[in-house]
């Protein structure tokens, strides 16, 4: 018979594509991520292993690491002492700076994918945020080199579009 | 599984979309491939809506070739001019430019409304956009046209009837948001306001204002609100004064104007504009900018507090309607940094008049340089003041 005496201390285990697993506390998954919160909602037994088929081990890491920073976020804003929680609102936002800075387009590609999948919707907005600050300042050649994205418009159609409004396209 | 990024799902290509403020960054957006483009099409009529008060705008400075009365526009952010040029058809003084529209009287007062960027010519047939509207002022105040070939003892010279609008607003797009559209003008000489809807009304109105001499109106939280030359604040029930809420804010030794702006996160912002007057005897009278404050409106205690930062936003002041951005949505735009044009007066057609447009730091409260322009453009211009302009799209 599971041990586990309060919610907050349940453990869910994981199992990423790849065959890897991970115990991760049942608050620190269902607070951010809506698969798990519907998992626990519907009820699953906890013992079991969850299977996240479409995430690797590599990237299931990084997004269980976001979710063990931002677990306690309801709490932060809905906090009651102001100055502390505008503290520790700055100290993760700077800790979600670090998180995206590095991230090269094939490792954020699919974290997005894995967001997407596992319902992440902050988390979702932080890599998209990501994907669009890639992409400000950029000629749209070198957002297709940036993101390895093939040019399948036809000679005629880039034409028209540049032609459309020209400003932004010189 | 490779990455795809040409196929990302819509959902999450709209998330990234609505995260671009830039135009230019949207418009680059819809080149990249085929169903990136789909998705900005998808989204252009939601984008067009976007106020406007937001955008970095691109200056817009008369050529050389003055005959073609083209226009060249110059990204700043960028430090280029572009090579699109701009066949407007008109070649007098702008007295407006709000939400990507460009506001001009011609010789009977009339009053038109431009898109710029639907000018700009590329072989596509896109529909240059202008609106008309009826004359601002009432004929027979100044001339009685039939009288025009008299030598009469008229010393009423001929108006400069592009002077004769200091400065206009427009509240909202004319053809998108027609509904909430007003076009509301600052007369200059008795600085009186005056107000139209495009399209509904047949004439102007005067906003009664209690004869204050106004120096900019701004819309802002769906109420219009005025300044006058000594900073006090007006709300007005668009026919008529509502209420004075603040007092004055100029000090006695004050030179220069006063700019309404809505800043980033929506607050009311005053910007002094400190100006030095000379006049020297090779180059002709001169002026030129020495700082600027920034005051926000208090509203609970009516009264304007001195801003010492604008943070990470910046402004662009000038002719136009004021323009706050968040810097980071724009590569290369700086934070809490002022550009400002040379706005209003005449610009001194001797050889080295100054053109008082620059950048403004305001952390260490200093003018970083003006612009310098060949002083062949300075002849042209007068009358022809650069002009800030946020780029419109033309859409699908």
């Amino acid at each position: 018979m599971a041990s586990s005496t309060t919610n907050s201390k349940r453990i869910l285990k994981l199992k990423s594509s790849d065959g890897i697993t991970f115990d991760v506390e049942e608050i620190v998954l269902v607070s951010t991520l809506d698969f798990f919160k519907n998992i626990v909602d519907i009820g699953c037994n906890r013992d079991d292993l969850i299977s996240v088929p479409n995430v690797n081990g590599e990237f299931l890491t990084m997004i269980i690491e976001w979710c063990k920073k931002h677990a306690g976020d309801d709490i932060i804003n809905n906090g009651v002492e102001e100055d502390e929680c505008s503290n520790m609102k700055k100290e993760i936002k700077e800790w979600d700076a670090k998180f995206v800075k590095n991230l090269d387009q094939a490792v954020l590609y699919h974290l997005l994918m894995a967001a997407d999948y596992l319902g992440g919707k902050q988390l979702l907005d932080l890599l998209t945020q990501k994907a669009a600050d890639m992409i400000k300042g950029k000629k749209y050649q070198q957002i297709r080199q940036i993101f390895n994205i093939e040019n399948d418009f036809t000679p005629e159609q880039e034409e028209d579009i540049k032609k459309r409004n020209p400003w932004a396209f010189e | 599984m490779e990455e795809n990024w040409a196929n990302l799902p819509k959902h999450i290509l709209d998330s990234i979309l609505e995260k671009l403020e830039s135009s230019m960054d949207f418009l680059r957006f819809s080149g990249v491939c085929v169903l990136w483009h789909e998705n900005v099409k998808n989204n252009q009529i939601r984008r067009n809506k976007m106020l406007r008060q937001h955008h970095a705008p691109m200056l817009f400075i008369p050529s050389e070739e003055e005959e073609e009365c083209t226009w060249i526009i110059y990204d700043i952010i960028n430090n280029k001019c572009l090579e699109s040029k701009l066949e407007i058809p008109y070649d007098k003084r702008f007295c407006g430019s709000s939400e990507g529209w460009l506001v001009a009287t011609d010789i009977n007062y009339e009053v038109s409304l431009y898109k710029p960027y639907s000018f700009l010519k590329g072989e596509k047939n896109v529909e240059s956009i202008s609106i008309q509207l009826p004359s601002i002022c009432p004929k027979g105040i100044f001339y009685d046209s039939e009288d025009n070939d008299s030598d009469s003892d008229d010393d009423l010279e001929d108006p400069n009837f592009d002077f004769y609008i200091y400065r206009t607003i427009i509240t909202a797009d004319p053809l998108e948001n027609s509904d909430d559209c007003r076009v509301i003008a600052i007369i200059r000489g008795s600085f009186e306001l005056a107000l139209i809807k495009p399209g509904k009304n047949t004439s102007w109105t005067k906003i009664d204002a209690r004869r204050l001499q106004f120096q900019d109106i701004l819309y802002y939280n769906n109420q219009l609100y005025g300044i006058d030359v000594e900073g006090r604040l007006m709300s007005f029930e668009f026919r008529d004064w509502k209420y004075i809420i603040s007092t004055k804010l100029r000090t006695s030794d004050f030179i220069g104007r006063g700019y309404l702006v809505k800043s980033y996160y929506g607050d009311l912002l005053q910007v002094e504009r400190h100006i030095e007057f000379w006049y020297d005897e090779i180059n002709g009278h001169q002026r030129a900018t020495k700082k600027f404050k920034i005051f926000k409106l208090d509203f609970e205690h009516q009264n304007w507090v001195e801003v010492r930062s604008l943070g990470d936003s910046t402004l662009f002041l000038g002719d136009n309607s004021s323009i706050c951005v968040l810097a980071s949505n724009f590569v290369g735009c700086q934070p809490n940094y002022i550009y400002f044009t040379h706005d209003d007066d005449t610009i001194s057609s001797h050889p080295k008049g100054l053109f008082d447009s620059g950048i403004y730091n305001v952390e260490t409260k200093s003018v970083l340089f003006h612009f310098s322009m060949d002083s062949t453009i300075f002849a042209k211009m007068s009358g022809r003041p650069p002009i800030w302009v946020v780029p419109t799209l033309n859409l699908y």
